[in-house]
């Protein structure tokens, strides 16, 4: 309102001065028309007319002037209107932005719009406001930090009235603001507190903030310990007031309380330890010790130096004492664990276990050592118990394994010995036996002592220097210091410089064996423990010693007894060797007797047959006899006569003339006989007769052993008869055997050989003298590719023991992989009494009538082939004349071709027949005499072309008388063409052909020989078969049937062809014909 | 015009063969050596290749396997001309790679239709 007010004082101030400025001028106008008037009436006198003119002008000029007037109002009017608003405006704006500040819009910006004074003033308003905002959000960020604490706070007068709190003392407390604010803050502080710090805010220095520990009173948890902390306020140097803040200390209050406990509990637990527990600082100065500690060591441990304390030494650990657990904490910030070993008392020796840990400040600084200490000297004595204990099972088990594993004496003892200086750690030893022949002690075995000092104290007397003391008394000696005993004064020991000795006796089961003794060269005490357990060893030893010397006893009885029954052994099998291999009675005789004197060391043997009721001498060691000799006649009471009848061996050890037996003269030197009779079942076949120049006992093993030598020599000579009975017999069936092709194999009900002739030993590939006494499945099934036949010979075998006759066919593969169809038949043999005694197998290797099918098949193809050649001509070349194709000349040239390989074809068809004929025998000899030379020029002549061709070298001629010969001379001649057509089909360019036929006595020898291809060894046997043609011959045309025509015209002739042949040299063939007589 | 090499140590199968392919207006290139054969062929490059089986040095089987084996010369059809009639011989052929067995004797007609059949199919 008061805007327009200003408003209208402008319009009034323009209205005004408009008044001001028309009256005057109105003032003037109208006293200047008047003044015009009166000058004009005085130069003349105006007339009505012109006076009323004037007047009316005068009119026209007010109303002019009253219409400028009204225009000059209205503009100044609208001006000040317009002026009123430029100024206004500015004013409005300032006021409403005066209006929103006060409204609390500190974001209120004026636009500038002029640049004058107002603009001025715009400006400086909008820095008032902006400056406004800061301070403004300033508080406000205050505010929120208030807010935001988590910490309750409150602000009080001087008088400590609360003029402000924030919103966690709210929280805290449970009262709003406006509960809180004019009350006194001691209202909310337990009242103890509240003395204390009323007195505390009097003292206080208002620069350091003190803190209190104290309980405030809440509205809802009652009293809550906080710690407190309080500043003043200052303003221009007074205090107007203070700042509290209070934290919450419930949690705090807990742990330490919690704390407390437990470290009175660690404390409890500590003292509750039998363990010494001590804690030492860096200084090793004891700060705490448990309970144990304090009673052991005294209360006055604390602050002294550990090592003071626990070795009563040296204070402080030196540096580089190793075992120092609490300095290698601090080095090393590890828990270390050690074992003292203290001497108490003076001579007490304790050990203590320290285990020291690292007590750490929260930097994780190693500040103390806790040593926790515990007396293991009773353990410990307990261990080495053990260990002593140990060492000793060890040292006996060790010596007892050696001593049981061997009986061998120099092995055990070194061994011992080793062992024993070892586990004592004495420096040797040796051991002494016994001689008890020369009442003294040899140092077999010993250890550490040198070769000298043996062989001047290597022998000892009885009863001499210690050992000899010792195996004297049975005492045992031990010395820790040898050269300070009195006991020693005459011992060499004693300047040998040894100190530690023990000397013990080797005591066996009744006696003494010898005694043990060890040395060391630095003293040593030995403990009783130790020294019974020498005692003990040297028991062992004593106990090996005697079982060693039995064992070694036993060992040479057993070793005589063994030789013996060696030699007893070995002498039967020289005898049964010699049997088994001599066939020759006489033979075996004389060497079973001689072998018989040498085995028994007789003087003199003989053998005596029985031969009707006679005894008659069949062999005898002493030449002077004569085999055959009938040494004593039936009836006869001699030795012999009497073991043949008793059945059993008799042995007289005085040969007395005219004694109980009769003797033959010669045998009267003699002083002792052992006779032996030689029996086959029941039946007596002779004795034999040992006899000795000295009279002497037999022993029964020899009589025994000679019983055997009887019965192995019995069966020798009943075999020897058989086998020569039999021999005749068998020869003849081995002839018979041995002459078949087809092998024979008898085998045994095992299915081993037990004979073979040699053309099973063909086909098996083994000689018979080997196979024998081999399993045939074996031999014929060994390899694997041969496993099916294996079967069919165990099925076969198994067959025949059964009775039964069968047979069986299979492919036997020989080594290198050749398969031979063999085919076999298996019957039982049977002895005299029906019984089944083995198995006769019959092999046939169908190998060759297998060639020879294969062979037929080959000639079938071969000739089908030979005759498809010429047919090819015969058939084409007449279809193409036929047909009119070719011109006449040609014609006829096809025609000659098919004509000739017509006569080919014709020619081969008469071959095959030509052969069946001479084969069948069909054949009609025409003789006539022959005249080779004719023969031979035909047959240059058919190969003229052939030759030339092959640039070949050919000879034909015959020798000697070949006139009068006779033959069929188409056959020789084809047989002729034959011949050489093969030399030049199967040879080189440039080969060279030979005929020539010689005449001889008592007929003709032909000969074709070229020096072409050959025939390969293996395919040599089959030249000549029917239809066979060699491994050359595949790019030849033939039909194999030439050289079997040719064979069989030389057998037409009564004479025959042979082929010899080296591969790459040549062949040759020759015809032998007989001469031929009417 | 078409060309074909006919390899066999009988001069009148030779001389037939020639003859009657000849008037046919084919090409014929003979050989009675089995030797060179290859050389021959390769010079040749025929388009049809018959050959006999049973020949001195070289069997016609043989030239066939190599023939077949040369990549060069594969391609050219081969016919076995032979006298062997037994089944086996025929299987053994084929497996040379054989494109035809013919069995002697033949008719020179019946074999100049199944050499044309093979040239036209050979295109």
């Amino acid at each position: 309102m008061r805007t327009y007010r200003l408003q209208y004082k402008f319009l009034i101030a323009f209205v005004a001065f408009f008044v001001i400025l028309l009256v005057p001028f109105s003032i003037v106008v109208y006293k200047d028309y008047w003044v015009t008037m009166e000058r004009l009436d005085s130069i003349e006198p105006l007339s009505p007319e012109q006076r009323a003119a004037a007047d009316l002008h005068f009119d026209e000029i007010l109303d002019n002037f009253m219409f400028v007037s009204f225009y000059v109002f209205v503009l100044a009017f609208i001006f000040s209107l317009f002026f009123a608003k430029i100024i206004m405006d500015p004013v409005k704006q300032l006021y409403r932005g005066a209006r929103e500040l006060s409204e609390g819009n500190f974001n209120t910006k004026l636009d500038v719009t002029t640049s004058d004074e107002l603009g001025e003033v715009t400006r400086a308003f909008n820095q008032m406001a902006d400056a406004l905002r800061k301070q403004n959000e300033e508080l406000n960020r205050k505010d929120h930090y208030l807010a935001a604490m988590v910490d309750p706070m409150w602000v009080v007068d001087e008088d400590n009235f609360i003029t402000d709190i924030n919103p966690a003392f709210s929280r805290l407390l449970g009262y709003g603001k406006d509960e809180v604010v004019g009350s006194s803050i001691f209202d909310f502080i337990e009242e103890e507190d509240g003395k204390v710090m009323r007195r505390k805010f009097f003292e206080a220095d208002p620069a350091e903030p003190p803190a209190y520990e104290i309980s405030v009173i809440s509205k809802t948890e009652g009293i809550i310990p906080v710690l407190l902390s309080v500043s003043s306020i200052m303003e221009d140097g007074e205090a107007t007031g203070r700042i509290g803040i209070i934290k919450d200390f419930r949690r705090e209050a807990a742990l330490r309380e919690a704390i407390k406990e437990e470290k009175e509990d660690t404390e409890a637990i500590m003292d509750s330890m039998v363990d010494h527990l001590v804690v030492v600082d860096r200084d090793y100065r004891i700060l705490r010790a448990n309970l144990a500690a304090r009673v052991d060591m005294g209360e006055r441990l604390l602050g002294e130096f550990c090592g003071d304390v626990l070795h009563g030494g040296s204070g402080r650990c030196a540096p580089g004492s190793e075992d120092c657990p609490a300095r290698k904490v601090f080095e090393t910030g590890q828990s270390r664990r050690t074992v003292h070993e203290h001497v108490q008392d003076g001579h007490r020796r304790a050990f203590v276990e320290i285990v020291a840990f690292p007590g750490k400040d929260i930097r994780g600084d190693v500040k103390h050592a806790v040593l926790s200490m515990r007396d293991i000297t009773e353990q410990k004595q307990f261990e080495d118990e053990i260990e002593r204990k140990n060492r000793e099972l060890t040292m006996f088990s060790g010596i007892s394994k050696i001593l049981g594993r061997s009986l061998n004496a120099e092995d055990i003892f070194n061994r011992v010995l080793d062992k024993l200086t070892e586990l004592v750690g004495m420096d040797g030893g040796g051991i002494y036996l016994l001689d008890e022949m020369h009442k003294s002690l040899m140092c077999a075995f010993h250890r550490g002592v040198s070769e000298g000092f043996v062989l001047s104290a290597g022998h000892i007397k009885l009863g001499e220097d210690i050992p000899g003391r010792v195996a004297l008394t049975g005492n045992a000696f031990v010395s820790s210091d040898v050269s300070q005993d009195g006991r020693a004064e005459k011992s060499v020991l004693k300047h040998s410089g040894v100190k530690a000795y023990a000397c013990f006796p080797i005591m066996g089961k009744e006696k003494l064996a010898g005694v043990f003794f060890m040395f060391g060269f630095k003293g040593r005490v030995f403990t009783p423990e130790e020294e019974r357990t020498f005692g003990s060893i040297s028991e062992m030893m004593g106990i090996s010693l005697e079982n060693v010397r039995l064992y070694e006893k036993m060992r040479e009885l057993y070793e005589q007894n063994r030789n013996r029954r060696a030699e007893e052994h070995r002498n039967l099998l020289d005898l049964s060797t010699m049997l088994a291999t001599t066939l020759d009675l006489k033979k075996v005789l004389a060497s079973s007797i001689s072998l018989i004197r040498k085995a028994c060391r007789a003087d003199f043997v003989w053998l005596l047959g029985l031969r009707e009721d006679h005894l008659v001498l069949r062999a005898a060691s002493d030449g002077d006899f004569a085999g055959g000799e009938e040494v004593y006649l039936g009836g006869a009471a001699s030795i012999e006569r009497r073991v043949i009848e008793k059945k059993k061996p008799f042995v007289t050890r005085r040969l007395a003339p005219g004694g109980e037996f009769r003797f033959d003269t010669r045998l009267e030197k003699y002083g002792a006989a052992c006779s032996v009779p030689l029996y086959i079942g029941d039946r007596a076949l002779g004795a034999f007769t040992l006899y000795y120049l000295a009279a002497r006992e037999l022993p029964e093993e020899e009589v025994h052993f000679l019983q055997t030598v009887g019965s192995v020599l019995a069966v020798a000579l009943e075999r020897t008869r058989l086998y020569e009975n039999v021999i005749i017999q068998k020869g003849m069936a081995e002839t018979v055997l041995e002459s078949i092709t087809d092998g024979v194999v008898t085998v045994d009900g095992e299915g081993a050989v037990m004979a073979m002739n040699s053309a099973a030993g063909r086909i098996t590939g083994l000689p018979p003298e080997d196979a024998v006494g081999n399993v045939l499945a074996d031999i014929l099934g060994a390899s694997p590719a041969n496993a099916e036949l294996r079967l069919k010979v165990q099925a076969c075998i198994e067959d025949a023991i059964g009775g039964k006759v069968t047979s069986a066919e299979s492919n036997f593969t020989v080594s290198g992989g050749r398969r031979l169809p063999l085919v076999f038949r298996s019957a039982p043999v049977r002895d005299g009494k029906g019984e089944t005694v083995g198995v006769v197998f019959v092999l046939r290797d169908l190998s060759v009538e297998r060639e020879l099918d294969a062979m037929k098949s080959d000639f079938v193809r071969s000739v089908s082939h030979e005759f498809r050649t010429p047919l090819t001509a015969i058939v084409g070349m007449t279809e193409m004349v036929l047909e009119g194709e070719v011109g006449e000349q040609r014609a006829r040239d096809y025609l000659s071709t098919v004509l000739a390989e017509a006569n080919r074809l014709s020619e081969m068809v008469s071959d095959v027949l030509d052969l069946a004929k001479i084969e069948g025998g069909k054949e009609i000899f025409t003789e006539g005499e022959i005249d080779f030379r004719a023969i031979l020029k035909d047959v240059g002549e058919v190969f003229e072309y052939a030759i030339k061709k092959k640039n070949a070298g050919y000879k034909a001629n015959v020798n000697g008388t070949v006139k009068g010969f006779r033959g069929d001379a188409d056959r020789l001649k084809q047989m002729l063409r034959n011949l050489v057509e093969n030399s030049l089909a199967y040879s080189d360019r440039g080969c060279n052909v030979r005929v020539s036929v010689r005449g001889r006595k008592g007929g003709v020898t032909i000969e074709v020989s070229d020096d072409g291809w050959g025939i390969p060894g293996d395919e040599l046997q089959y030249m000549g078969e029917k239809f066979y043609r060699g491994g050359s011959a595949a790019g030849t045309k033939g039909s194999g049937l030439g050289l079997s025509l040719s064979k069989e015209i030389a057998k037409m002739h009564g004479g025959s062809l042979t082929v010899e042949s080296e591969a790459g040299k040549g062949t040759r063939v020759v015809v032998e014909l007989p001469e031929r007589r009417d | 015009m078409s060309k074909v090499v006919v390899i066999d140590d009988e001069p009148f199968i030779l001389l037939m063969l020639e003859d009657k392919l000849k008037r046919a207006g084919i090409d014929v290139v003979t050989s009675r050596v089995s030797v060179g054969a290859l050389d021959i062929i390769r010079r040749e490059m025929p388009d049809l290749v018959i050959l006999d089986w049973m020949m001195p040095e070289i069997s016609g089987i043989e030239i066939c396997r190599l023939l077949k084996a040369d990549p060069e010369l594969s391609g050219i059809p081969v016919f076995m001309l032979t006298a062997k009639g037994q089944e086996e011989d025929e299987k053994l052929g084929m497996k040379c790679g054989a494109n035809r067995y013919i069995t002697k004797p033949f008719s020179p007609k019946m074999l100049l239709e199944v050499v044309q059949e093979e040239i036209e199919a050979g295109g």
